[in-house]
This record gives structure tokens, C-alpha cells and sequence, in this order.
């Protein structure tokens, strides 16, 4: 009797609300990391996709798996999707906090009818979708460094040759890695190097980062945001620093910043979109996915950030349709991270030592930078 | 030595002053970043201007923060001031037992560091499914903002004499008339007092609501954090100066008001 | 002591019984209290049970847990352990990146090490050659240091990470000694806490103390500005202050500027943001209306006849005032020193905000641990310990303080 009153109801309310939400469209949480990546997001695809009556929460995190580790964890999950780089996404859909995603059901086709084979890069896992490739990069302040500037990672820790603070992102990526370099390890044995001597190694790059912190004509500044670097650069607080390309990009080309990036020790990385597990919004989520995925969306997020899609019919709509700034002047193919020109001296972003390594590695640099 | 006393005395009122007053005029600036420009030193007009309010009051992203701070900040309050008046009645109440055990009791959630109830209010709202709800924030922010009324109300309360409440009773009042008609309206000002000071602890709070609050909850605060780390601008500056104002007027109404509930003499037999 | 005896100031007596006047005003408290209870208490006393409650990981761990029985934490376990820990792998493949994270809070290489053991698991012999062979780290003691501690439901490690220590043994949770150097971080810290409490409780005090005393003797319009400067940022919104605070000193804030425009100062301006001295300026600022505010109050109370008296008497104003009037409120002072403490104890915000890595302290800790490394268990610890430390100030505040009316 119980039970039979409890699906009456189900089924009354089910009714109610099911018009309501046919007439809504969709809903979805998309999490994203910010600033004028996140802009980028919401100006190619995401107000396109409300247009279609949809409806879409935009969220802002800095990264890392912690609070979606959590949210699938206690079964509270209130992001439906997130923006994460493929280190994260393997490791997430390891863990089986990200929804397995059957790709070519999330895939809109291509101009020439392909659409799984349209991707020039494979994603590395069964949950992630992959949208832009970035570099992290850094850059300098032309103002500071007019004539000599730094042009390779050495002169990155060089205080002698070039004096003043840095900014560094807040995370052992990137930063382990440039360290590396500048202390003579080769740039294509930095994750080979890395793997083998383990712990020894990490130390070996925050003594180096220390060394920096410490030295009265150097310093560090931590930045969170992707916002920061441009922001910290072009106020002065510091004279280089790490920053992702297109945010740097956006200074330079929207407000003219005196800023200058250096592509020498490149790390081009992939960034992919992923679903956590157990979100009430999987469908929502699939039918953004399929919608922000489409060539024309995503190479429309390159108006605003020069990002290269992954799939490579949205990389041709761009290169053949310059300038395809949103200025209408400039153009975005020097500022891809796929550029040959930006790859002198490059690294494609250690995955597998991420995804394997991150959560220990992250542990050391949270001690070692507790204790500055 | 009353020299030395009195150039300590302004320097201490000008460290407590000139922080909140540096950012005013910051706010009406016409450039991008958070410094004063040269032509702002200068008083050049072009160096000024409202852009930054007009961003903030245009913005989807601030009018719903402002939303969600009105709405968990009366939810809160409401809830804490009923909760709060009646525990203060009780605390001044001569027949409550071991009042000091309950008063620790009240006074607990300012005492706790916020990222410990942080954590614990996530553990717990994680198996209540509380994570993310207004629900869920209106009743933190309840915990949070009641010790604040509470105070407030029973400072009004202790100096309250209740010989009136036994006069009334002997007249053949029932408790709820007397204390609708002879309670109620000497400690109205004090009671109104802690409601205005439980919204404004709801409205600072940020640490909770950023451990189990979602994106549909996100408060002006929150709003401010993710502006100081993501898009840096003077908007914030506005944002601030408005906080600022709400501040005052915070201290214009609620001090008053507290003041007037202490200076009510109640009138004896 | 009942209510019908109690003597109102009025001189009435209460006509109400005893027993229904301790029931209304229970029935008074009665909702805040259950809120309280409910919501503080109950998840606090959850939240910190986590430092100590270990049952969910050791389930994962039963069969290694009752082969480990036996194992006296020297050395290598034997092959039963290997095979126990092979299938309690297996069967709970779901939680085994979990189970990895936990045992690499304790032991760094645990999760690459989990993660690869329980994919090739069906190719390794249950042996300890076999594990050993498979991966150098099944033969190290260090990675059965962690195992043992995970499989144990109750533990005592957290409480000793959290003072940069750690068991030795960890089948004696008695034998401690100090973690590897590189891994000391909280000791620092939390003397860094200390540290910065008691600076801060220094300068709110010398700051506050004449403001209280201007306060209790200003009247008029005078009043009314030095207290409105008072409780201005008192009432400001914690963010809006921080973000004055960042406006002021981030090196192209306005001090800085200001520094380097005025020429006092030659060369580079040195750092005044993202570090201590950020942290500690801006605490005094936000805790300094606590030292005041108390302080103003008992001066407010205390008459100025005994100091008048004594520099009638004849003793020196600052001897009449060291002797006389400073013993007379130092009842607010300690208050505010008392309640400056135990707010500056939990900071967390901003540090967070303004002190940069070099000016964080263990509320940051907490923070970090809770949200971003999910080490619940230490960040659980370290709230345990600084709650402990809290009661303690909250004790002495109470033997110190006057009785107040």
C-alpha cells in the first residue's frame, strides 16, 4: 500500500516536472579554471549552446583532483562536468570518479563526415573528451628587460644576468620540470630522469627552486589563477614568470601589456573535459560535450585564446580563416603551442609521470613550501 | 608624555582608518589595475570614473552573489535571532540551571577556528546530502551568526526587570501576552540590534560556504575571493568601498539601537 | 540556590515554583542549544574522531591485517602476508586507489606502487620473492611500516605526523621518533602559529591599550569618531579589508610606491606582501577592535578616584599608573589578550590571502589537507590539537578573568 502511493506519487510528480524540463532545455555545471580561458569557453560554445535553451552554471576551481574526489566520494556531486588536463583525466578515470564516455556518441561530425579519426590527438583514457592543446610557457617584461632578455630556461633562474622576482604557478608542474632543465638535466630526458631517481629527483628541482626563493636578487612569488602571471608581469611585481600561452596571449594582443613570451622549455599539454561519476546531469552533460566539441565551436574558442583544438578540421577552419583573433587583426597561428616554431625546445606533458606521481609530488611541495 | 601619548593615539586611529579610506577613491579609478594612476594623483578628472560600480551593478555574476547573500544572510539571521532571543530570555531567566555550561555551549561557534567547523560541517553535511544546498548554508550560517545575537540581546535582557513580567502574571497575563506586550517592546531595539549583527556575519562569512557550498550559492564574498585570484580588477575596489558603506550603516543602525536598549531605563513597581 | 529565594534588583520576590521556572528556562535554550548540538558538536566531534577512527581503510586490509598479526615491524613479513595482501587487493579493486592514497600519506611511492601491483596482479606470484621481484619496494620495510598502520582500525600516527613525528615500529605505536628532515614541517609551524599569536597579541595590545583609555575618556563628537574608527573595520567584511591591506602593500601597492618615491629607502623596496610580515600586519589590523573593545569596557567600570588619590598622595603620574591604574584594568587586557589568542590560533583566510607560502600557518594546514590532499586524518589531528590548545586558553580565561556581572 505503502509502496503503491510512493510510485503514484513518483509518477504525478514525474508528470508535473516533465514539461517543465523539456521546456528548460538542459542544465549543466560546467567547472572550469578561470580568466580568459574560461571567457574563451563561454564565448565560443557555451553561449551558443544557451541560445539553444539551454542553461549553463559556470564554476571556477584551480585545479587538482581533491574536490572532485570528494564530491563522487560522499555522493554529493554538484559539478557535472570539469575542465582538466590529461595527467588528471587518466588518473580520474582510473579512480572511476569520471564517467566512461563513448566518444563517438559525443562527437559531432566533421565537415568531411569523419569524427572519431578527426581527432589529431588520441585521448589516453575512456572517460575524458579533449578540447584545445596549450603550452605552458613564460614569459618577461619587456619594460624591465628591453635590450638583453632572457631567451632560454637557464636565464630563467639567472638572477645575475637578469635580477628580480618570478612568478611561479603554485603546483609542482612545470616548475619541477624547468628546474630540471636549467640544472643541466636534457629537456626530452626530464621525465625519463624523473621516473628513475624518484624522490631524488624532485628534490634535486626544489633545492634549485629554493635556492631562487632564497636569493635576495631573485625570489618567488606563487601564483594560483591563470589570470596572475600577465597581471603580476605587467604591474611589475615580478619580472618572468610561467603562465599558461594563451593568457599571456591575451594580455599582449588586448591590453597591450609590455609583455613577451618565451616558448624555450615549452610543455604543450592537452586538455579534455570530463564528467564526474554519478552526476543527476548525464544526459545534459553528453549533449554539451557533443555541442562544444563541434569543429565550428570549439575553433571559435580560439577567437579568444589562441588554443589549438584537438580536432584537427576545427585547427584547418582556423588557419585557413586568419586573422581569427577576435580583434579581426591579428593572427593566432604564431601563438599555437603546435606552431613548429614554438617547438625548438619542447616537452609533451609527462602524463604518465604525472598521472602516476602528482599526488607525491604535490605532498613534497606542499612540505617544502611550508616550510620557506 | 602626553605628547608621545596623544601621536600614538592618532597613529593607532589612523592604522585602524586609512586602510579602508585608501581604497575609496582606488574604486573610482579609470584604469585597469589596482594602483593609483599618475593621473589620478594629478586629480585629473579623466583618471576617475564609475566604470568599476557600473561593471559590478551590470554583472550577472555580482547581482547573483548579491541575491544569495540576501538570501542565506535573512534566512540565517532570521533563524538565529528567534533561536538567539529565546536562549538570551533563557539566560537571564533566574530559574535557568548552570548557566555558565550553557553560555560556553552558545558561544562555542566563535570560539572554533572556521576551517575546523569547516571541516566538520562538510563531513557532516556530506552524509546528510546537505553539500551544496541553501539549506545546508542557512543552517551554518544559523550556528555561526547566533552567539552574535545572543550577546547582543542578552545585554538588553540582563538589565531588564522582571518585575514587570511577575506584575503582569499576578494581573492574570498568560506568559505569551505578557511577553508580546511587556517584554517584547523594551527589548525590541536590542533584538532588531542582533538580527542586523547576525546578517552581518552571515554576509562575511566566506571559509563555510567555500567547504559545502556550491556555485548556485555563491555570496558576495565568495565572488570577492574568486575576483582577487581570477580576474583582478578595481571592480572588487567597488565592491569593497560598498561593503564598506554597509559597514557603516551596520554601526549607525545597530549600535544605535544596542545603545538605546542599554540606556532603557525599565520603569521600577 | 532556587529561583523563589533569588532577590530581584527590583527587591521583589519570584512567585514561580522551582521546578517549572528550570524547565521554562531549559525550554528557553532548548532550540539554540539542539542547533548547536546538532550542528557544531556532533560534526565536530566526527570531524576529529576521523585523527584516530581508521576503520574504513583497515576493512580494505583484513586479510593482510590478520597475516600481519604475527609480524613484529622489523624486517620483511612472510609469504602469508604477500598472498593476504594480493587479495585483499582483489577484492577490493574498487577502493584501491583510495587505499593507495592513504598509504601515501604515510609512505611516499605508494600510489605508483599500488597502482601498478594491482594491475599486473594476476602475473605475480604471491610470494615475497615474487612481489620483490616484481617491484624493489615489496622488499623494503618502509612499505610494510605504511601496510601495518593502514590495517589497523585505530591509529596514533596522525596525532605524531602532526608534530613532525612518527612510530618508529608501528607495531609499538610507543616507539617514536622524528620524521626524516625533509618531511619536518609542522613543528615549524605550528611554533610559527605561536609566534605570530603572540607578536600579534603584543602589538594589538600596545596599540589598543591607549585607544581604550583615549575611548574612556573622550566624550562628545570625539567619542563618537574614535569608537565609529573602531568598529568601522570591525564590521567591514573581512575580504573588503584584505583587499585594502593587498591595495596597501603588494609591491606596486602604495606603500611600496610611496617608499620608493619618498627615498627613503635605496634600492629595491623590500617585500611587504605574500610573506610573514603581511600576515602578521594585517592579523593585528583585523584583531585589533578585540583588544580595545574589552579593554574600553572595564575601563569604563573602574573610577578614577583610587588614581586620582594616589597622585594626590603623591606618587608620580606614571608610578600612580603602573601601580594604580594599570592592575585595575589589566582585568581587560587579559581579556583581550585572551580572546586575540584564541582567534589568531585558527586564522586561516589570511594568511591564506596575504602571507604567501612564508606566512601561512597550520590553519592552512588544515585547509590544505582537508580539501586538497583528502589526508582527512591529519588535518582531523591537527584541528584535535588545535581545539586541545584552544580549551586550555579558554581555561585560563576563565581563572583569569574577573567574575562578570
Amino acid at each position: 500500500m505503502r509502496s503503491g502511493l510512493k510510485t503514484l506519487l513518483c509518477a504525478t510528480t514525474a508528470l508535473a516536472l516533465a514539461p517543465a524540463a523539456f521546456a528548460q532545455g538542459h542544465e549543466v555545471n560546467v567547472t572550469s579554471i578561470g580568466g580568459a580561458y574560461q571567457r574563451s569557453q563561454q564565448l565560443g560554445y557555451g553561449d551558443a549552446f544557451e541560445a539553444a535553451g539551454n542553461k549553463i552554471n559556470w564554476n571556477v576551481y584551480s585545479g587538482g583532483l581533491g574536490e572532485i574526489r570528494t564530491q563522487v566520494d560522499t555522493g554529493n556531486v554538484i559539478w557535472d562536468l570539469v575542465d582538466v588536463n590529461s595527467a588528471e583525466a587518466n588518473t580520474g578515470c582510473l579512480e572511476g570518479i569520471f564517467e566512461k564516455i563513448d566518444l563517438e556518441e559525443v562527437t559531432a561530425p566533421a565537415p568531411d563526415g569523419s569524427t572519431v579519426e578527426d581527432y589529431a590527438v588520441k585521448r589516453t583514457n575512456d572517460c575524458s573528451v579533449g578540447t584545445v592543446i596549450y603550452g605552458w610557457t613564460w614569459a618577461y617584461n619587456t619594460d624591465t628587460f628591453p635590450d638583453e632578455h632572457p631567451t632560454t630556461v637557464a636565464d630563467y633562474f639567472d638572477t645575475g644576468k637578469f635580477p628580480g622576482p618570478r612568478g611561479i604557478w603554485n603546483s609542482p608542474v612545470q616548475a619541477v620540470e624547468l628546474a630540471l632543465i636549467a640544472d643541466g638535466v636534457p629537456t626530452d630526458e626530464v621525465y625519463t630522469y624523473l621516473e628513475e631517481e624518484g624522490e631524488a629527483a624532485v628534490d634535486r628541482a626544489l633545492d634549485k627552486l629554493e635556492a631562487l626563493y632564497n636569493d635576495p636578487e631573485g625570489g618567488l612569488v606563487f601564483w594560483t589563477g591563470g589570470a596572475e602571471p600577465p597581471e603580476l608581469l605587467a604591474k611589475g611585481e615580478v619580472v618572468m614568470s610561467t603562465g599558461w600561452s594563451g593568457r599571456f596571449y591575451n594580455a599582449i594582443v588586448q591590453e597591450d601589456a609590455p609583455i613577451e613570451i618565451v616558448w624555450d622549455g615549452q610543455i604543450m599539454d592537452f586538455q579534455n573535459f570530463a564528467v564526474l561519476k554519478g552526476t543527476p546531469n548525464l544526459e545534459a552533460a553528453k549533449a554539451f560535450l557533443r555541442h562544444a566539441t563541434a569543429p565550428d565551436q570549439i575553433a571559435a574558442t580560439a577567437r579568444y585564446i589562441p588554443y589549438a583544438p584537438w580536432r584537427s578540421s576545427a585547427v584547418r577552419m582556423i588557419l585557413d580563416n586568419e586573422p581569427w583573433s577576435e580583434d579581426g587583426k591579428t593572427n593566432v597561428g604564431p601563438f599555437l603551442a603546435t606552431n613548429p616554431a614554438n617547438m625548438n625546445n619542447y616537452l609533451e606533458m609527462g602524463i604518465d609521470y604525472w598521472q602516476n606521481h602528482q599526488d607525491e609530488v604535490t605532498q613534497r611541495w606542499e612540505a617544502w613550501k611550508a616550510g620557506l | 608624555m602626553k605628547i608621545v601619548f596623544r601621536i600614538w593615539v592618532v597613529l593607532g586611529f589612523c592604522f585602524l582608518a586609512l586602510p579602508l579610506l585608501a581604497i575609496i577613491p582606488l574604486s573610482f579609478t579609470s584604469g585597469q589595475y589596482m594602483y593609483y594612476t599618475p593621473e589620478m594623483l594629478a586629480l585629473d578628472p579623466a583618471g576617475y570614473s564609475t566604470k568599476w560600480y557600473t561593471a559590478v551593478l551590470t554583472s550577472p555574476d555580482w547581482l547573483m552573489a548579491v541575491k544569495n547573500s540576501l538570501l542565506i544572510g535573512l534566512g540565517a539571521a532570521a533563524v538565529a535571532t528567534i533561536c538567539g532571543t529565546l536562549a538570551a530570555i533563557g539566560l537571564s531567566w533566574a530559574g535557568t540551571p548552570a548557566k555558565g555550561l550553557w553560555t560556553m555551549l552558545i558561544l562555542l561557534p566563535q570560539i572554533v577556528p572556521i576551517v575546523v567547523i569547516a571541516g566538520g560541517l562538510f563531513a557532516a553535511f556530506g552524509d546528510l546530502r546537505l553539500i551544496g544546498t541553501y539549506t545546508g548554508i542557512i543552517i551554518a550560517h544559523t550556528v555561526l551568526a547566533a552567539p552574535v545575537a545572543v550577546i547582543t540581546i542578552r545585554a538588553s535582557m540582563d538589565r531588564f526587570d522582571w518585575n514587570l513580567v511577575a506584575a503582569a502574571s499576578t494581573l492574570g497575563a498568560n506568559p505569551l501576552y505578557t511577553f508580546r506586550t511587556v517584554t517584547l517592546p523594551l527589548v525590541r531595539p536590542a533584538i532588531i540590534a542582533g538580527a542586523i549583527f547576525a546578517f552581518a556575519t552571515s554576509l562575511d562569512e566566506v571559509v563555510v560556504i567555500q567547504f559545502i557550498g556550491a556555485y548556485q550559492q555563491k555570496t558576495i564574498p565568495i565572488q570577492m575571493l574568486i575576483g582577487l585570484r581570477e580576474h583582478l580588477s578595481p571592480a572588487i575596489l567597488a565592491v569593497a568601498t560598498m561593503l564598506i558603506g554597509f559597514a557603516l550603516v551596520v554601526i549607525l543602525l545597530g549600535e544605535t539601537l544596542r545603545r538605546r536598549s542599554l540606556a532603557i531605563e525599565t520603569p521600577k513597581k | 540556590m532556587t529561583a523563589t529565594n533569588e532577590t530581584t534588583p527590583g527587591g521583589t520576590r519570584r512567585r514561580i515554583r522551582p521546578k517549572r521556572a528550570t524547565l521554562v528556562g531549559l525550554a528557553l535554550i532548548a532550540p539554540l542549544a539542539l542547533v548547536i548540538v546538532l550542528f557544531l558538536i556532533l560534526p565536530l566531534v566526527r570531524f576529529v574522531s576521523l585523527s584516530v577512527d581508521n576503520r574504513e581503510t583497515a576493512q580494505w586490509l583484513s586479510h593482510t591485517a590478520a597475516a600481519l598479526s604475527d609480524w613484529h615491524g622489523e624486517g620483511l613479513p612472510a609469504d602469508d602476508a604477500y598472498a593476504a595482501i594480493a587479495r585483499d587487493i582483489r577484492e577490493n579493486s574498487d577502493s584501491t586507489s583510495k587505499l593507495a592514497a592513504r598509504l601515501n600519506f604515510f609512505e611516499g611511492g605508494m600510489i605508483s606502487l599500488m597502482r601498478h601491483t594491482a594491475a599486473q596482479l594476476d602475473t605475480i606470484p604471491p610470494t615475497r620473492a615474487g612481489f620483490v621481484a616484481f617491484h624493489k619496494d615489496w622488499g623494503d620495510p618502509e612499505t610494510w611500516r605504511a601496510i601495518y598502520l593502514v590495517s589497523q582500525p585505530l591509529l596514533s600516527e596522525h596525532y605524531l605526523n602532526a608534530l613532525d613525528l612518527r612510530a618508529d615500529n608501528p607495531t609499538e605505536p610507543l616507539s617514536i621518533e622524528k620524521q626524516p628532515e625533509r618531511q619536518q614541517i609542522f613543528q615549524r609551524l605550528w611554533l610559527r602559529t605561536i609566534m605570530v599569536a603572540l607578536v600579534v597579541i603584543t602589538l594589538c595590545t600596545l596599540i589598543g591599550y591607549p585607544l581604550a583609555f583615549y575611548l574612556s575618556q573622550a566624550q562628545g563628537f570625539a567619542f563618537i569618531l574614535g569608537m565609529g574608527t573602531v568598529l568601522l573595520p570591525f564590521w567591514t567584511p573581512l575580504l573588503a579589508r584584505i583587499t585594502s591591506w593587498q591595495v596597501l602593500l603588494e609591491s606596486t601597492g602604495i606603500i611600496p610606491t610611496a617608499l620608493a618615491a619618498s627615498g627613503l629607502i635605496e634600492g629595491r623596496v623590500p617585500q611587504l606582501f605574500d610573506n610573514l610580515f603581511a600576515t602578521i600586519v594585517v592579523m593585528t589590523y583585523v584583531l585589533l577592535p578585540f583588544a580595545v573593545l574589552p579593554t574600553y569596557a572595564v575601563m569604563n567600570r573602574v573610577s578614577p578616584s583610587l588614581y586620582r588619590a594616589a597622585l594626590t598622595l603623591g606618587a608620580s603620574p606614571v608610578r600612580a599608573f603602573f601601580q594604580v591604574y594599570l592592575p585595575q584594568t589589566l582585568p581587560g587586557v587579559v581579556a583581550g589578550c585572551v580572546l586575540i589568542f584564541v582567534f589568531s590560533w585558527g586564522f586561516y583566510l589570511t594568511p591564506e590571502l596575504v602571507g604567501g607560502p612564508g606566512g601561512s600557518l597550520i590553519g592552512n594546514q588544515i585547509a590544505y589537507h582537508f580539501s586538497s590532499s583528502l589526508n582527512w586524518g591529519l588535518a582531523a589531528a591537527l584541528s584535535g590539537l588545535l581545539l586541545f590548545t584552544i580549551a586550555a586558553a579558554a581555561l585560563v580565561l576563565r581563572v583569569l578573568a574577573p567574575r562578570q556581572g
